[in-house]
């Protein structure tokens, strides 16, 4: 395959499913070559699912909570095409189980800073040495919950919301080495969003009547493209921004 | 105006609690709410919380300090109560806590794990718990809670990645409080000052001078801020971040 991201290695954490898996399927389809790290063997269903379509991956096995992983990660890609865009996008596996604010315990609220936040840390500490001067990319996934706040999942809100200011920050760290840090909060039809809709299954019609195009993202076709575009040459000159790829939901700015 | 600070009843008969308020920010906040009528509860890891009381006393105030961690949930109950059971029903929690670790700026790939813990998740731990301990004094009458969110929360900041983190984590914390407790009658919101009267000497990332052509004073200008917001006149306000910089980050 051959495309925008030709002759690069991305890493995408939590790509063994939803919104995750349909970055690294955009980015292979793109030209890359995706190290797919997921905790469970559904990285390995992602990366059969990009070498059928004739692209590049490899699964490894990793816990973004655990430096170790993610620096096997790195030295990975960097025996394969090196790491040229890593991409932050796993997050707990409560991350759509409604809470009240009130309730939430602190082995819940371990659960999501662990994965959200310090997989971040992670990524960025072991993935900086990888990363190409004036070009590297650094992506992270926010979400409208870390914009806005939400009724429903007050703790994923408060990491979402997090990694903009993670990001906004690093941003500035990183830019005088010429590599970009930038962020995409997607609304996606994902395993998270079926778990949510069946807990509550008046949802997904809400939703739908807030979304100007009236529908919810599909994560390869809606949701990637902004991925591959920000870790593309166009997007050089983008650094530090908050792209929403959302149907229109979310339009304060 | 001189530097005398604004005094007005807009906080009387009221109990507001000050977290961090043994010293800097904190303490400067907790002056401030005395300046317009609360009796203050001044709680905080430093130790000298009682002596911002009693200085709260000199000037006609009723306060009390309480010296706590904060670093659970069971900590900012105890601390919390032990306030209130000097100053009677609490009507607003002011969080202003910051570990001054957490604004020593230092580039993300030097920062071990100990540290990102400390400058980031302990941040917002505790921001956790006080909102929690909170909600267990105002959940059946109601009240207001502030959070201090430095604006480099807005614009990001070099160096201080793990404290930004916690800062937009706590921003975001808020509005789920204000969206969840407001049928309790609770409101939650923001206050942006500038950094550099969280940790003097931090730099903001911005390029020009405020508008109003100097930075702020905490207790003259920040503070009348917050008791608009923990007054009659905030009453419809939560979810929202209010900018008090003089006009240098303007948000969008």
């Amino acid at each position: 395959m051959s495309g925008p991201l030709d002759g690069r290695g991305v890493v995408v954490t939590g790509a063994g499913r939803g919104v995750g898996r349909g970055i690294a399927l955009a980015c292979a389809a793109a030209g890359a070559d995706v190290i797919v790290a997921s905790p469970g063997e559904n990285g390995a269903e992602t990366v059969a699912e990009i070498e059928q379509r004739g692209g590049s991956a490899a699964w490894v096995r990793c816990d973004v909570t655990r430096g170790d992983d993610v620096r096997a990660v790195m030295a990975a890609a960097r025996g394969r095409r090196g790491v040229h865009v890593v991409v932050h996008n796993a997050t707990s596996r409560r991350s759509s189980e409604p809470t009240r604010l009130e309730d939430l315990d602190a082995a819940a609220w371990e659960d999501h800073a662990a994965v959200s936040l310090r997989g971040a840390y992670h990524c960025a500490r072991a993935g900086l040495p990888a990363l190409p001067r004036d070009g590297g990319r650094f992506i992270l996934m926010t979400s409208p919950a870390g914009m806005e706040g939400s009724t429903m999942l007050p703790a994923y809100g408060i990491v979402k919301g997090g990694l903009r200011g993670f990001a906004k920050s690093l941003a500035r760290e990183w830019a005088p080495l010429g590599v970009t840090v930038n962020v995409v909060s997607p609304l996606a039809e994902t395993p998270a969003m079926t778990a949510a809709a069946e807990q509550d299954p008046g949802l997904r019609p809400r939703l739908a009547r807030r979304i100007p195009l009236g529908r919810m993202g599909d994560p390869e076709h809606d949701i990637a493209p902004a991925v591959v575009f920000l870790a593309g040459d166009g997007a050089r000159y983008i650094t530090g921004q908050t792209l929403v790829v959302d149907g229109g939901r979310f339009m304060l700015l | 105006m001189g530097d005398e600070a604004a005094r007005s009843g807009l906080l009387h008969g009221r109990v507001a609690v000050v977290t961090g308020g043994g010293d800097g920010l904190g303490r400067d906040l907790a002056l401030g709410l005395a300046d317009h009528g609360a009796r203050v509860g001044v709680i905080g890891p430093s130790g000298a919380e009682a002596s911002v009381a009693d200085a709260v006393r000199r000037g006609g105030g009723t306060a009390v300090g309480v010296t706590s961690q904060l670093g659970s949930r069971a900590e900012a109950e105890q601390a919390l109560a032990e306030a209130t059971g000097a100053l009677g029903p609490l009507d607003v929690v002011v969080h202003a806590l910051v570990d001054p670790a957490a604004l020593v700026a230092a580039p993300l790939t030097e920062t071990d794990e100990t540290s990102w813990d400390a400058r980031c998740e302990a941040a917002l731990r505790t921001a956790l718990a006080c909102a929690q301990a909170s909600f267990v004094q105002l959940r059946d009458r109601g009240g207001r809670l502030v959070f201090v969110t430095p604006t480099v929360g807005l614009t990001g900041a070099a160096g201080l990645v793990p404290y930004v983190t916690a800062v937009e984590g706590i921003r975001a914390l808020v509005k789920s409080a204000a969206r969840q407790w407001g049928r309790h009658g609770i409101t939650a919101n923001c206050v942006a000052p500038p950094v550099a009267l969280v940790a003097a000497g931090a730099e903001d990332p911005g390029i020009e001078a405020p508008a109003l052509g100097r930075p702020p004073s905490t207790r003259r200008d920040v503070a009348p801020v917050v008791a608009m917001l923990a007054g009659d006149p905030g009453h419809f306000v939560t979810g929202s971040t209010v900018t008090v910089d003089g006009g240098l980050v303007m948000a969008p």
